[in-house]
């Protein structure tokens, strides 16, 4: 028997939270990948805000070697793939390097509206399902109803389902041996010429640039001399290793393996995710078939507090790049904030996620504005302009029509909540599409909804509708004409760029209150009142105060409290340094973000 | 001295409450063995303070012991000044007694409010009435520079029931009031309970309204942010410290400061009955004088130039000149050729000065 032959390369597919990292636990555990001794929950996770959050952000391989009931030693490549709505992009390309993947649906919860999106993008790449119902051990499982949604949403026959407890270990030895009989091994590749997929990559200062492949054909070892196919640039390799699940160096990566590869690469740009690795001698004529180049659907400024940050910030986003090619990024300025970057990002979470590494795995102090997306500007000569960023709005008297991008929803839920999901999708402007019954308690409505009432809270919305059991998925739908209007706002009598925002006409004086509410509560008290409006073509249409600051001091300061007391002023002086200052107003950095959070509709 | 019948709402010290009697006989061992070490090299004292907890929690015998260990192992200045802080609810006339005879002779007593919705609030039970019998016993026992202790600010309190605790103290007519804006401070019970300070605008009312109240009616002038007094009834203690003077400090969580470095004692008790070592907060000398010239602005009268350079080294123009220039043309400072205070309005914003001094 060939190698090759004893390598299955999957990945899970799990809605967040139906137990996904759990069970990549439990493979490692089962088989005895890591012991128990360097064992810590959500061994995968290892971004400190994927534990935090409970999602994965990163998908991040490993392997593990099983010993099937057929007495053969296999390699398992399992590839970790993200479960939020904003991450199909990375879903993809985790499913490019597989040939088969686990689906994991929580007995308590059922099939979830992304886990459809993801199954159909498996089941489009040919990939082989093993479905898994987990979560066995909870009270309130109900196996049959999932057993019902997988045969009616998703086509997978009832009976193939395992039955599981990652938590209690139930079930993990079926699912193992399901991966080494039902999906097949990699395929034999006629030649042996280096073909390997780039399907991640990590920045370490150290080491320069790490790839994650999948080699496809021919091998690949320390000392060899490769070529990246799109860029062309040529390097030496310094090392290959598997990931088990800490990266380990090994001779060779030999073909259908996973691993990763550091090469002499020490510029982020120059290594692209869905590249092809090939022989610097014997080259490859055509890459492997790349991912689905998704576009980013929302954008927004984000700019360093200290504007001596601008060149730090943008090598930092640079190499963020590398492992996260949804994100873009170009120079641009505003009045308020100086220097900074437009950019693009694939939803709400994923914009959360980028600011939240920015902060804290580069250590960079960012302000990040409100959200936009594309708008299609039709002018009356004739021409079209694309508008990411609300202040390039050309002059209203110009404009022919403005359109909006919409996108089409689909939303599980259980049947109780339709009647609120429907006011809401109203409220966000959206038009209800057909509704459909999934099982006895659940329905999967459509809706066409503009993306910009997506991006502000709609997903939050949902969860308090539905008490967290609704779920949601979309995709573009084309542009739509919109009597649109852009809304300013003014703190202190000055207008702040970074608010600008563009809104339908209707909704302005609502969206308008809104805002200036929100900045009144998260604007902190000055010695001076500082005046908050909206206002949309010089009409003020909302106006709120932060009243001045009447009273700051601390009424005991005896000879115990001073060192104290002095420690507690310079922290609170620090906390004031990391503001933005805009005219005479400090503005808190994540002012830009909570006013998107509001309670009001 | 860290002891106290019941820990209150808005308390943030390492308080025991309800001690056993082994724990205080521990407590006064490690004291004296502490002040001895510490009045050597000691120079005369102008002022002495012993606070708490509730130093009169201490049995009749226990605070005789506690005031010989000062008598006997320190020397007073002429005229020197000795303050006892007190509890109304226990301060029997056996206890003033002893007092008077350890050479006390200025005593602060917490009556906090004459309203039992105000005592509820902060978690400090007790009869009303106590308040008057121990301002007339203090009285009787002739002391006549004693503090009564109010607190303003509590969830629920207007600016009439503010005015009612102000009448009340001024029947009394205490020398000296200190008036405090309740602090919601850390690890405190109403922090756990998630109280938030007053709205800002009712607390300036209310210390407004203190400041004319005591000085129209009881002939109080503010000498600090929370401190009222008839002239030469100030509290020299925390004068001096507010305007950079040494002091030494003994028993858990005291502070003292040698000039230089300010250190703190172990804060729990247990850990200072190990002689666990005072903690240094050491920074530089310019620092230390930006520190001493916010802790002497809380006073009314501010800093005299020449004072604060005899005290720090420093002239303030030299190493704050700026910004104390932008808080003058703010309105918040108020700068004279040799001096330097805060006006009316920075003294309610002396937090907010003192960082952007820092």
């Amino acid at each position: 028997m060939h190698k090759i032959d004893l390598i299955r390369n999957f990945s899970i597919i799990a809605h967040i939270d139906h137990g996904k990292s759990t069970l990549a636990d439990r493979f490692l555990q089962h088989t005895e990948s890591v012991d128990d001794r360097n064992f810590q929950d959500q061994l995968l996770d290892n971004m400190d805000l994927e534990r935090e959050r409970g999602i994965t952000i990163k998908s991040h391989p490993v392997s593990i070697r099983f010993r099937g009931s057929n007495e053969r030693e296999y390699s398992l490549n399992l590839i970790d793939t993200p479960g939020h709505v904003d991450f199909s992009y990375e879903v993809s390309r985790s499913l490019a390097a597989c040939e088969g993947a686990v689906l994991l649906i929580d007995a308590t919860q059922g099939v979830q509206a992304q886990t459809v999106a993801n199954v159909n993008l498996a089941i489009r790449q040919n990939l082989v399902i093993i479905p898994v119902i987990n979560k066995i051990d909870m009270q309130a499982a109900d196996i049959d109803t999932c057993r019902e949604q997988l045969e009616e949403i998703l086509a997978i026959p009832a009976d193939e389902a395992i039955l599981a407890s990652a938590k209690d270990g139930v079930g993990i030895t079926e699912i193992l041996e399901a991966v080494i009989n039902r999906i097949p091994s990699p395929k034999r590749m006629d030649n042996e010429i280096l073909r390997a997929l780039i399907f991640d990559s990590v920045y370490d200062s150290f080491r320069g640039v790490i790839n994650y492949v999948r080699i496809v054909s021919g091998g690949i070892k320390a000392g060899d001399e490769i070529r990246l196919f799109s860029s062309g640039v040529v390097s030496a390799v310094k090392e290959v290793g598997v990931f088990s699940p800490e990266m380990t160096p090994v001779g060779q990566l030999e073909v259908g393996s996973v691993g990763y590869v550091i090469a002499n690469i020490k510029s982020p740009e120059d290594s692209k995710i869905g590249d092809t690795i090939t022989g610097k001698v014997q080259s490859c004529d055509q890459p492997l078939r790349g991912f689905r180049e998704i576009q980013p659907m929302v954008f927004s400024g984000i700019y360093p507090i200290d504007s001596a940050d601008y060149e730090p910030l943008k090598q930092s986003m640079a190499k963020l790049r590398l492992n996260d090619s949804a994100f873009t990024f170009q120079p641009e300025t505003s009045a308020a904030l100086g220097f900074g970057c437009r950019c693009g990002f694939l939803g709400l979470l994923h914009m959360e996620i980028v600011q939240e590494r920015l902060r804290r795995e580069y250590g960079m102090n960012i302000i990040a504005t409100y959200p936009s997306v594309i708008y299609h500007v039709y002018l009356k000569n004739g021409e079209m302009l694309e508008v990411d960023n609300p202040l390039h709005l050309p002059d209203a008297s110009t404009i022919d029509r403005l359109e909006e991008p919409i996108v089409k929803a689909s939303i599980i839920s259980p049947v109780a909540y339709i009647g609120g999901i429907m006011n809401l999708i109203m409220d966000k402007r959206g038009v209800c599409g057909e509704t459909n019954t999934v099982d006895q308690y659940h329905v999967m409505m459509a809706a066409e909804l503009p993306l910009h009432e997506i991006v502000i809270d709609f997903h939050d919305k949902l969860k308090t509708i539905t008490k967290g059991y609704g779920s949601m998925d979309y995709e573009p739908f084309g542009y739509r004409a919109a009597p649109l209007v852009k809304m300013e706002i003014k703190v202190n009598d000055e207008p702040v760029d970074a608010f600008t925002t563009i809104v339908h006409r209707d909704y302005a004086a609502a969206r308008g209150r809104q805002l200036a509410e929100r900045l009144q509560e998260i604007i902190p008290q000055h010695l001076f009142k500082i005046p908050i409006q909206a206002a949309v073509g010089g009409n003020v249409i909302a106006r709120e105060t932060v009243r001045a600051l009447r009273k700051d001091v601390t009424a005991k300061c005896y000879g115990g409290d001073i060192t104290r007391k002095r420690k507690l002023l310079e922290k609170q002086k620090e906390g004031k340094k990391k503001m933005k200052q805009i005219g005479k107003v400090n503005i808190p950095q994540d002012a830009f973000v909570k006013v998107l959070k509001s309670n009001t509709s | 001295m860290p002891f106290c019948a019941r820990r209150c709402d808005y308390c943030a010290f390492y308080v025991y409450e309800k001690a056993a009697s082994g724990l205080r006989r521990e407590y006064l061992t490690r004291l004296e063995s502490e002040l001895k070490v510490k009045s050597e090299y000691c120079d005369p004292l102008a002022t002495i303070y012993i606070g708490g907890g509730t130093p009169t929690y201490f049995s009749t015998r226990e605070l005789r012991e506690m005031l010989t260990m000062v008598t006997e192992n320190f020397q007073f200045e002429a005229g020197y000044e000795f303050t006892v802080e007190s509890n109304p609810d226990c301060l029997t006339p056996a206890k003033l007694t002893a007092l008077i005879d350890g050479g006390v002779n200025r005593i602060s007593t917490g009556i906090q409010s004459f309203s039992q919705g105000v005592l509820d609030a902060i978690g400090r039970p007790g009869k009303i009435e106590r308040a008057y019998e121990a301002v007339d016993a203090i009285r009787a026992s002739g002391i006549g520079n004693f503090n009564c202790d109010l607190i303003f600010g509590v969830p629920g309190q207007t600016i009439s029931d503010w005015e009612n605790d102000l009448k009340e103290i001024s029947q009394l007519a205490p020398p000296h009031i200190s008036a405090y804006s309740l602090m919601i401070e850390e690890n405190t019970k109403l922090a756990e309970s998630g109280t938030v300070e007053g709205d800002d605008e009712l607390l300036s009312e209310m210390w407004n309204l203190a400041g004319e109240y005591l000085e129209n009616h009881c002939g109080l002038r503010r000498y600090e942010i929370s401190n009222y007094a008839k002239t030469g009834f100030e509290c020299r203690h925390n004068q001096r410290i507010w305007m950079g003077n040494r002091f030494i400090g003994a028993g858990p969580s005291a502070c003292y400061f040698d000039g230089v470095s300010r250190w703190t004692n172990p804060t729990t008790l247990a850990s200072w009955l190990k002689n666990t070592p005072a903690v240094e907060d050491a920074v530089s000398s310019e620092q230390r004088a930006v520190e001493i010239l916010i802790t002497g602005l809380r006073t009314v009268d501010g800093w005299e130039r020449f004072d604060f350079e005899r005290v720090t080294g420093f002239d303030y123009s030299d190493i704050r000149g700026e910004t104390i220039c932008e808080l003058t043309e703010a309105g918040l400072l108020v700068q004279d050729v040799n001096s330097l205070r805060l006006s009316n309005q920075g003294l309610l914003l002396a937090d907010f000065i003192a960082r952007e001094l820092l």
